[in-house]
């Protein structure tokens, strides 16, 4: 294992530039890890997960700073703090909002740490006993979620994910060698890089799509008193408990993330706490608690299908399979015998990382807020100077830069439109996946689905994946919806 | 009741990603199997799904954009000339970086950036530009050993 000085120093960059950036409202964590993918293409993983997993947890914390003080949230995931946080800020508890969300986020991201350590060896374990036509299940399960929990329209989720598998499986075919959807072009044949698309899509497409935003005036709350008293994070930890496994539970899911466990850990509060510090909508503590412990657990809990099955269960943990791509490793149940640092770091900088922003959180939140008043006119230009740079680093080459632009002006115009980028993005890292394993089932069964039928309903893990499939894609979208509509 | 708004470039949009499917359906379509694998588990199969549910999809966007644009008593358009005008100029910016060196097609696109979004005079905008293509390149060719 790295120097593990070196990790938690990284560890703790990371977390830092990771509050600068859930801070500053329009930058984002997907923006921010697909970047880093790009720049840190010639580190080793070890370090590269390292700083990313610090600035996962830092976004994440840092967005809470902006959904209290000025009702934005500066991470998607934090979306369900802003309907109390912000109440509580104009009612001058700010500070006291941000620190509830600093110390229960802590805890969050312990409980998703825990998940993640002990979850993914036995996941991993069970995953070996997996068919193809499981894998293929997974993926379209993942596909199917992401899109339906999309925001716009459902049919929209699916075009942009059929594209994305589609744009996925450009290239030459490994099964067959022969050239697939290239259009006769040889650049095309060794496939799009992954990389090179997701800066596109969720980095420059983002700098344009902040730009286009006329830039609002912000009232910015003031932070008075920021730690709690003890004995009130004492009365909250039940609530903190519950959401935190609500969060490693939707975490876990293929192709839902941080938002959908904010929103549901956010219902679940208003319906199982009797008597709030006050009404929820109106300022109450566990209007922040709640959201804020999720979504840090979510981050744990992403990773379990990422580093067991190869599937991402959120946006940035489809950008991480992306790194760990670009080093010649393959996430899933292998990868703990193949590469147990990149496990063990990520483990490790997850919990140093949800130390790293207790203290800073803490200690310094007021120099953090300071920073949301950057006007975007004078902060996008470097990043989207940095995103061709992420682009450049790739391969030093300028044909990477042209098709990150491509992307990124695809993605923009996505935006515009309301067609749901994410599903995308999803669909590239999956495409390859499910075209590989549905044609593995395919040649298993010589195309014939009784027999892949009798196949599944005796085995109980493709009975369970079925089960888990059909009752999430199905109660899923109602439950978010439901809790969607609770915000005030 | 309020106003049904009919977005100007919704459908024109649909009508794009309809475009789009039928080239990967014809692109599909004209993939050629190999004899020995079966017909399920060809090249073709799951490139020629996909395009249908794109094709699905898009027809069924350009449906829908058609009615709230029958129901609609007003019309917006989302796109702006200025952020038209700005896509544009980073494609130059693009084109130029093959042939003017990295550092200095940045520099250029930077400041014009700045100008435009009117964030610096020119000449502030001019030494911010300056300073930060520098530093970006000498800490990032240190940090992840980028070659420019």
């Amino acid at each position: 294992m790295e120097n593990m000085f070196n990790i938690i120093m990284l560890t703790m960059g990371g977390t830092l530039a990771g509050i600068v950036v859930g801070a500053i409202p329009g930058l984002s964590a997907t923006m921010a890890v697909a970047i880093l993918v790009s720049l840190t293409f010639s580190w080793d993983i070890v370090p590269a997960l390292a700083v990313m997993m610090g600035v996962v947890q830092g976004v994440n914390f840092g967005g809470a700073i902006t959904a209290c003080l000025i009702n934005i949230p500066g991470a998607p995931s934090c979306v369900a703090t802003t309907f109390d946080g912000y109440k509580l800020a104009q009612r001058g508890e700010g500070g006291i909002a941000i620190g509830h969300s600093c110390i229960q986020s802590f805890f969050g991201a312990i409980i998703g740490g825990f998940a993640l350590m002990f979850l993914t060896p036995l996941i991993s374990e069970i995953a070996l006993g997996f068919a193809p036509q499981d894998y293929f299940l997974l993926a379209v399960f993942g596909i199917l979620l992401v899109g339906s929990l999309a925001e716009g329209s459902f049919t929209k989720a699916l075009f942009t994910a059929a594209l994305g598998i589609t744009i996925g499986l450009i290239g030459m075919d490994l099964v067959t060698g022969q050239p697939r959807l290239t259009f006769g072009s040889i650049m095309l044949l060794k496939g799009v890089d992954l990389v090179t698309a997701i800066l596109g899509l969720f980095g420059l497409s983002e700098v344009f799509y902040q730009l286009y935003q006329k830039p609002t005036g912000l009232t910015i709350q003031k932070i008075n008193k920021i730690i709690p008293p003890l004995k009130e994070n004492f009365k909250y930890m039940g609530l903190t408990i519950r959401a935190s496994i609500i969060g490693v539970f939707i975490g876990a899911l293929p192709g839902v993330g941080g938002p959908v466990a904010s929103l549901l850990a956010y219902d679940h509060a208003k319906r199982t706490v009797k008597n709030p510090s006050y009404p929820f909508g109106e300022g109450a503590y566990e209007g922040v608690i709640a959201p804020e412990a999720a979504n840090n657990a979510v981050i744990g809990g992403a990773m379990i299908p990422m580093l067991a099955l190869g599937i991402p269960g959120d946006a940035v943990a489809a950008i991480m399979i992306g790194a760990f791509r670009i080093h010649g490793l393959k996430p899933g149940p292998l990868l703990m015998t193949e590469s147990p640092d990149s496990f063990n770091v990520l483990v490790v900088s997850l919990f140093w990382s949800s130390i790293f922003f207790l203290i800073f959180g803490l200690l310094s939140v007021r120099p953090f807020a300071k920073l949301i008043s950057i006007p975007q006119n004078k902060l996008l230009p470097p990043v989207f100077f940095i995103t061709v740079v992420g682009a450049y680093a790739i391969n030093s080459s300028m044909i990477e830069v042209a098709w990150m632009f491509f992307f990124g002006i695809l993605g923009f115009i996505f935006k515009l439109y309301n067609y749901p980028v994410a599903p995308m993005i999803l669909g590239l890292v999956l495409g390859p996946l499910m075209d590989e394993t549905f044609r593995q089932t395919m040649i298993l069964h010589r195309g014939n689905f009784l027999s892949l039928f009798n196949t599944m309903i005796t085995s109980p893990i493709s009975i369970a994946v079925v089960v888990i499939v059909v009752f999430t894609v199905f109660v899923m979208p109602k439950s978010v919806s439901k809790a969607d509509s609770t915000k005030v | 009741m309020e106003p049904v708004k009919y977005n100007k470039g919704e459908l024109p949009f649909a009508i794009i990603c309809f475009v789009v499917a039928v080239t990967f359906f014809i692109a599909s379509i004209s993939l050629k199997n190999s004899a020995d694998v079966i017909q399920l588990a060809s090249v073709k199969i799951m490139p020629l799904l996909l395009s249908v549910i794109m094709l699905y999809t898009s027809i069924k966007t350009i449906w829908e954009a058609y009615q709230v644009r029958k129901k609609s008593t007003e019309a917006v358009d989302v796109f702006q000339k200025r952020i038209a005008i700005y896509i544009i100029s980073s494609i130059v910016y693009v084109i130029a970086m093959f042939y003017l060196p990295f550092w200095l097609s940045s520099m250029l696109f930077l400041l014009f950036s700045y100008y435009y979004w009117e964030a610096f005079p020119l000449l502030k905008g001019a030494l911010i530009s300056i300073a930060i293509v520098e530093i970006t390149i000498i800490v990032f060719s240190k940090l992840f050993q980028i070659n420019f």
